[in-house]
């Protein structure tokens, strides 16, 4: 058996404590099990040592007097006993199959140094922080790239290029780093890892990032810098700089002049930035004069060391890192792989529930998803992303966005992708096929990035725009189909014939019959989509679990109350305003209920969709203005508020005496949901699986699709038994309690993803 | 197109487009293209700049069109190797006089059947597709560099000059076409057997899926095969 590599990983700290716990607990995650960790604590002024003090059996603790990252990194050099040495940052957390890629790369392309990509996942500031990034013997340095392909003409004074690593993620042969004396303790702060870089390739050695093995860094302010502000010791990166550009730019043999002119630029890069901001006023005038005289102080001195000062390196021989009889690794992780529930790596808490097998890494898709506005299939995916992280399960979930960033959000790791069109070219006619598939196609190669970082075992796909056909077809991965409303069946309620959304219904058909499970929201649902494409359900596994949403503190419901004198009675419509809700009914009916109840105020929000169900092209007119215009008479008493947020639509649920939605079709009814969430009673349709949310008599009243009339009754009829209202809201909210909270539909996707994978390995072992 | 479109051409397409791989084909195009700006770059820079001897100037001149020759044929092989990842994805091969042709077809079968690379050369049946033809259909703005020629009035002397200046890199564009020839050859061979392989391959494939028809576990409630049935 081949021996395993061990590693070391060497958390350089100072200051950081709260952040670092969620570090070392997220290490408890780590697939590749042979690893020690050491921590290098520097002059901590908060309470990291106190912190450390619940981990003294698994890690080894080194005090680094200085605050000194150069000297502190040289520290946990000289005290590993690993075979590779990682580095990873206080407020970083690696992904679970960090080490098992480092220790792959490492051990078998002949490389000495490697390092993978660093995602920022703070919700305030997203983005991708370093990926392939390159630098130059005179510090100018790329950060991100798609590959190094887009660099292979770098532009820059210095001729000299190669790829390196950022410290927040990398990785060395300890042998390579003991010869090559470590790092230079000059860098108290920057460029320790590029200068580091540059020397090993210039000792001979292999080093070289990659795409993958990723960090997610969440940015915590030090005694350097203040995160997420200007404010900063910024001088002492122009310092790091100049020393770097005169001491690589000698030993690779640029120029004099362009070591000179490589210094200049920075300084004055450096210095137009300070004057950006000032402009911008993020800064003040004496906050500006005091950078500007920094820069100054910063160049000079760099330049100073940078000319006559010898580099300050680990001295092998001083040391007592010979490489010998490696002594036992104090093994950091002794519980067996994949047996910590998830963790949330910003604020470091983990679920309270006990979980009941070993946690999952779960794939959700969403085309939408907060905090972006979102609807429906979005919602739904939310809810579950968090009941999955309250079971113990890690969850990310892929979207679409204006940028590529990971985030972090209520329980799940968001992954953004921006649109990009560059396959399918011969569909291009085909504008919804064209772009759903080139999403599918980037949604899929991000579940590959998934399975390699964070091993992901299963996706769960709507079948609303497909965005999982082409991971299915891959076979890459079992994938779990969602059922919501087929696009054929909305195609034929808007009477939509064009070629491209029968085409889309077909390659759901296809999504379907791929899918190792199929999950509908309701009987309806279920048997819809079976009908309309066709499928054979013996042959498909299938189940059905119901929305569930987090039900509101008790002090937030509101039933109508037991006496009310005048009542004045308020209702709701809460939805997009277009055919398929059932909007034109409600036109009829509510002069219908003025005419019984003058004094009721009807209040309808949601966006106008007169432009996509094709209203406005046949009447000329938006849904608003033709209400205004038929029933001029009941324009006072009807307000419309257009889009309204998660916020304001809480308070209207919660102010409503009474809730309608009376729409011609539903695949499951999660506005009805909402409302009996704060105790309102609710009118619906008996049309799709509406009838298994509200129980008829019981938390509301069912009529038939486009009834205007029998709407109207309805409503009346409950205006005249006011006790009514009441009883059926608290019937409804009872009901919600009982079968539809967020957390046992989460326990039955677990139930199901368990199932698929169970199957899945029977298969493959086999 | 559009009415005949069923989902097996599109789910073609998707698998066409998974096997293309991760190298995304316009970075790869600009990257060459960034090699050569930079190195006529340079060139110039060098050339027209730096007082060199006549030796030494040599050296640089030839060095630089090595330079030029490598880049070509990247360039060349990263064409070749698009289109022979077409044909095998879509398992077609055209002649320019003929149609369509299978790889079902008992002539191609017959002749891929041959083991002696020159008979295949030799077999006048079977021909790559013009490769301008083939990034039309792809990406064609990727690999392919325009170079636009405008029509100018030149001198007497210039003309004289062009003349003797090609006259002077002919044997240079003589090599370059040789080596070129060779290369087409073992690539076209290269080409022939990797279809081979994927016929033959195929062949495999659909024996062993009828094989595991015949052997498949029956589901519940159907009896059980006993091996001695199959006999």
């Amino acid at each position: 058996m081949k021996n395993q590599l061990s590693v070391s990983v060497v958390i350089n700290t100072i200051d950081r404590g709260s952040s670092l716990i969620i570090l070392l607990k997220s290490l408890e995650n780590q697939t590749y099990p042979f690893f020690e960790v050491l921590v290098v604590v520097g002059p901590t002024r908060d309470n990291t040592l106190e912190i450390l003090a619940a981990y003294r059996e698994r890690i080894r603790i080194i005090r680094c007097p200085t605050a000194n990252l150069g000297k502190s990194r040289n520290l946990g050099i000289e005290s590993a006993r690993g075979d590779i040495v990682a580095f990873i940052d206080d407020d970083a957390v690696p992904s679970i199959k960090w080490l098992e890629q480092i220790v792959a790369l490492l051990d078998s392309e002949g490389l000495d140094g490697t390092g993978g990509c660093v995602f920022l996942i703070h919700p305030a500031s997203p983005q991708v922080q370093y990926r392939l990034g390159i630098i130059s013997s005179l510090a100018e340095q790329v950060d991100v790239q798609e590959s190094f392909l887009s660099s292979i003409v770098p532009k820059g004074l210095s001729s000299f290029w190669i790829g390196r690593m950022m410290g927040t993620n990398m990785a060395y042969k300890r042998s390579a780093l003991l010869e090559v004396g470590g790092f230079d303790e000059f860098f108290r702060w920057v460029y320790d890892d590029s200068d580091l870089a540059l020397r090993l390739t210039a000792d001979g050695k292999n080093v070289r990032p990659v795409k993958e093995a990723a960090v997610y860094h969440i940015p915590g302010s030090s005694r350097n810098r203040q995160a997420f502000t200007y404010s900063g010791k910024w001088w002492m990166q122009t310092q790091a700089a100049i020393y770097f550009a005169i001491k690589n730019g000698r030993n690779f043999e640029e120029s004099y002049r362009s070591i000179a002119w490589g210094c200049v630029k920075f300084f004055l890069r450096h210095l137009l930035w300070d004057i950006q901001i000032l402009r911008g006023k993020k800064i003040s005038g004496p906050q500006f004069i005091k950078l500007f005289l920094g820069e100054f102080y910063g160049s000079l001195t760099g330049a100073g060391y940078g000319f006559f000062r010898a580099r300050r390196l680990l001295s092998v021989s001083n040391s007592s890192t010979t490489y010998k009889e490696k002594e036992a690794l104090l093994m950091f992780n002794k519980n067996p792989r994949f047996s910590q529930p998830a963790i949330d790596p910003i604020s470091g808490q983990s679920p309270s529930i006990k979980i009941t097998g070993p946690p999952l890494r779960i794939c959700l898709l969403s085309s939408a998803y907060p905090p972006a506005r979102i609807e429906g299939v979005g919602r739904h995916t939310h809810l579950m992303a968090k009941g999955l992280f309250e079971l113990g399960h890690t969850v990310h979930v892929i979207t679409r966005g204006d940028h590529e960033t990971i985030t972090y959000y209520d329980g799940a790791y968001i992954h953004s992708l921006p649109f990009e069109l560059r396959r399918y070219e011969r569909l291009r006619g085909l504008t919804n096929l064209f772009h759903n598939l080139n999403y599918s196609h980037q949604v899929h190669d991000k579940i590959v990035s998934l399975i390699l970082n964070d091993g992901i075992e299963i996706v769960d796909s709507p079948l609303w725009q497909i965005d999982g056909l082409v991971t299915a077809l891959s076979g890459r991965l079992p994938v779990v189909v969602r059922l919501q409303t087929a696009i054929k069946t909305i195609a034929h309620l808007h009477k939509n014939t064009l070629d491209d959304f029968r085409i889309i219904g077909e390659m759901e058909e296809i999504l379907a019959k791929k899918a190792r499970f199929l999950v509908a929201n309701s009987q309806a649902t279920l048997e819809a989509v079976e009908k309309i494409y066709s499928l054979d359900l013996e042959d498909i596994p299938h189940g059905i679990v119901s929305h569930g949403i987090v039900p509101v503190a008790d002090e937030q419901v509101s039933p109508f109350p037991i006496i009310r004198p005048n009542p004045q009675f308020t209702v709701l419509f809460l939805g997009r305003l277009e055919k398929r809700k059932g909007i034109m009914d409600l036109f009829q009916a509510i002069p219908l209920v003025l005419r019984e109840f003058p004094q009721t105020k009807f209040i309808i929000a949601g966006e106008d969709n007169s432009d996509h169900d094709e209203f406005k092209m046949k009447s000329g007119l938006d849904y608003i203005t033709y209400f205004q215009s038929q029933y001029p008479e009941c324009v006072s008493q009807v307000e419309f508020k257009g889009w309204v947020s998660d916020e304001a639509a809480s308070e209207l649920y919660r102010t409503c005496d009474l809730f309608v939605a009376p729409s011609l079709y539903e695949s499951f009814g999660l506005i009805y949901l909402e409302a009996m969430n704060y105790g309102k009673p609710v009118i619906g349709c008996f049309c799709g699986g509406v009838p298994e949310v509200v129980e008829h008599k019981r938390t509301g009243l069912l009529v038939d699709p486009g009834a205007p009339k029998a709407l109207a009754e309805a409503v009346i009829s409950l205006f005249r038994s006011p006790g009514v209202l009441r009883e059926m809201g608290l019937a409804g909210r009872n009901r919600l309690l009982d079968k539809f909270h967020y957390l046992k539909m989460a326990r039955g996707f677990e139930r199901i993803y368990r199932e698929v994978l169970s199957i899945s390995l029977s298969h493959s072992n086999s | 197109m559009i009415n005949s479109l069923k989902p097996e051409n599109i789910i073609e397409e998707i698998q066409f487009e998974l096997a293309q791989g991760l190298i995304r084909k316009e970075e790869l195009g600009e990257a060459i293209r960034s090699v050569r700006n930079f190195s006529n770059k340079i060139r110039k820079e060098i050339l027209e700049n730096y007082p060199l001897d006549g030796k030494l100037r040599d050296i640089f001149r030839k060095q630089f069109q090595l330079i030029e020759m490598l880049t070509k044929l990247i360039e060349e092989n990263a064409l070749l190797t698009q289109n022979l990842k077409i044909m095998i994805n879509h398992r077609r091969v055209v002649n320019p006089g003929l149609d369509r042709i299978h790889l079902d077809n008992p002539a191609v079968r017959e002749a891929f059947a041959s083991t002696a690379g020159e008979d295949l050369l030799l077999n006048q049946n079977y021909y790559l597709l013009n490769q301008e033809e083939i990034l039309k259909v792809i990406a064609p703005k990727t690999l392919k560099i325009d170079m636009p020629i405008t029509k100018g009035r030149t001198s007497l002397t210039t003309k004289i000059k062009s003349f003797l200046k090609l006259l002077y890199h002919r044997p240079a564009f003589f090599y370059t076409l040789q080596l070129g020839e060779k290369q087409e050859k073992i690539n076209t061979i290269f080409g022939y057997w990797l279809m081979k392989l994927y016929t033959n391959s195929q062949m495999q494939q659909d024996q062993i899926n009828r094989l595991n028809e015949q052997l498949s576990i029956p589901e519940k409630g159907a009896e059980k095969r006993e091996l001695k049935d199959l006999l």
